[in-house]
């Protein structure tokens, strides 16, 4: 009887210490807490805002010869809209078609002259609009955007880069000025919207920035192989040297001082009056 | 001797609290681990690529977000990270990541309570 009575205390501190013990093997808990995206602040820009041209710039930068991060740099003096720039991050829309005159190439050095190696960076080594007009539609690089995606803190802008056109078959050696396909590649471009300011004044105005990047690479729109400029109607007392090239299946050279990859970074200004 | 069996079973029933009890001080000195993968949401490539070099935060105590940490660590190359030495206990965890382009992906954060000495959390983050 003594012997029951011992055991029963012992027979509960047992099972209290199981219980106590049990509670340490529950499973680990997690939540996974709800929460708006960090974003930035509303970015609209309807027709009502003006393209500020000379607030804005088109700039390039690529290694030079593809050996290190030390980048060649330059810029584009003609550029604009093919109709008007429009985003709208609540509905997720977007209207972008500009245009670039490639022969417009500017790095401040006497390679921006026709014929000079800097032209060939992007195919255009004798294309001069203003002094030789060529080929207008070669010498111009076109982006045409209609899809907007929200990527963390900024967007991303979907659509096309047209940039130089293939050589019609025959027109090399027969020296016809025919116009070959263009060079069509679908493209995304960081959208980074800088923000807006209202600055009283005369006359009073909203300014607001957005900062565009891009890769692209040459290879995909130049022939790698062409070392000759095709100009399908020279005009040899222009430039000397200008030369048909027999075998190109691109307009332009290709130059290799220049790494394939290059990086388009456009700054935009827009204003509004008040 | 009934005096004595109660005092073997209060001792026993005090040795077990003493001993067993889950609530320890929360922080990096037990042998709980949290581990996992982060990556974010991509909007060029549609994709949920991996996040090299994001930051995880951790915090002790708690399993809301106050702003204020205790530890950050880095995502390895293929966003794969790992806490250790972890106490049970509660903690607060969110991650972060900054691109090239220097766009800024982020997370609410999870909740979580380690309940034993040897607990392992696998624990993904996908930011956006």
């Amino acid at each position: 009887m003594r012997r029951k009575i011992l055991s029963l205390p012992v027979f509960i501190a047992a099972i209290i210490l199981l219980v106590i013990g049990s509670q340490c093997k529950k499973s680990d808990s997690i939540i996974e807490l709800e929460g708006g995206v960090d974003v930035q602040s509303r970015v609209i820009f309807d027709a009502s805002w003006t393209f500020d041209k000379p607030h804005s710039n088109v700039n390039w930068e690529s290694p030079y010869f593809d050996y290190s991060q030390t980048m060649l740099t330059g810029r584009f003096s003609m550029y604009g809209f093919s109709s008007k720039f429009e985003i709208n991050d609540s509905n997720l829309t977007v209207n972008l078609n500009t245009w670039v005159k490639l022969s417009s190439f500017l790095t401040g050095e006497t390679r921006d002259n026709p014929g000079d190696c800097g032209r060939s960076y992007l195919g255009v080594t004798y294309l001069d609009s203003a002094k030789t007009i060529v080929d207008p539609r070669s010498d111009t690089a076109w982006i045409k955007c209609n899809e907007l995606i929200r990527s963390g803190t900024g967007f991303i802008l979907k659509g096309t880069f047209t940039f130089n056109r293939y050589l019609p078959a025959n027109s090399p050696s027969t020296g016809s000025a025919g116009d070959g396909l263009p060079i069509t590649k679908p493209i995304s471009i960081y959208c980074t919207y800088n923000g807006m300011k209202d600055f009283v004044g005369t006359p009073s105005r909203y300014r607001a920035g957005l900062t565009f990047r891009f890769t692209f690479k040459r290879s995909d729109f130049i022939d790698i192989n062409s070392t000759r400029q095709y100009v399908p109607v020279p005009k040899v007392a222009d430039i000397a040297g200008n030369i048909i090239a027999a075998s190109n299946k691109t307009y332009g050279v290709y130059s290799r001082s220049l790494a394939d990859e290059v990086t388009v970074i456009t700054n935009l200004q827009l204003y509004k009056l008040h | 001797m009934k005096l004595i069996n109660i005092l073997f079973v209060f001792s026993l029933v005090g040795l077990a609290i003493a001993t067993n009890s889950c609530r320890k001080e929360d922080g990096p000195f037990g042998r709980g681990d949290i581990y996992g993968t982060v990556t974010f949401e991509n909007g060029a490539t549609g994709r949920e690529d991996e996040a090299a070099m994001a930051i995880i935060k951790i915090a002790y105590g708690t399993k809301v977000p106050s702003g204020e940490f205790n530890q950050m660590y880095l995502s390895f190359s293929d966003g794969t990270y790992s806490i250790k030495g972890l106490a049970p206990g509660d903690y607060y965890l969110t991650a972060e990541y900054t691109d090239k382009f220097n766009y800024k992906y982020t997370h609410p954060g999870f909740g979580i309570t380690l309940r034993s000495k040897k607990s392992s959390v696998n624990l993904n983050f996908v930011l956006k």
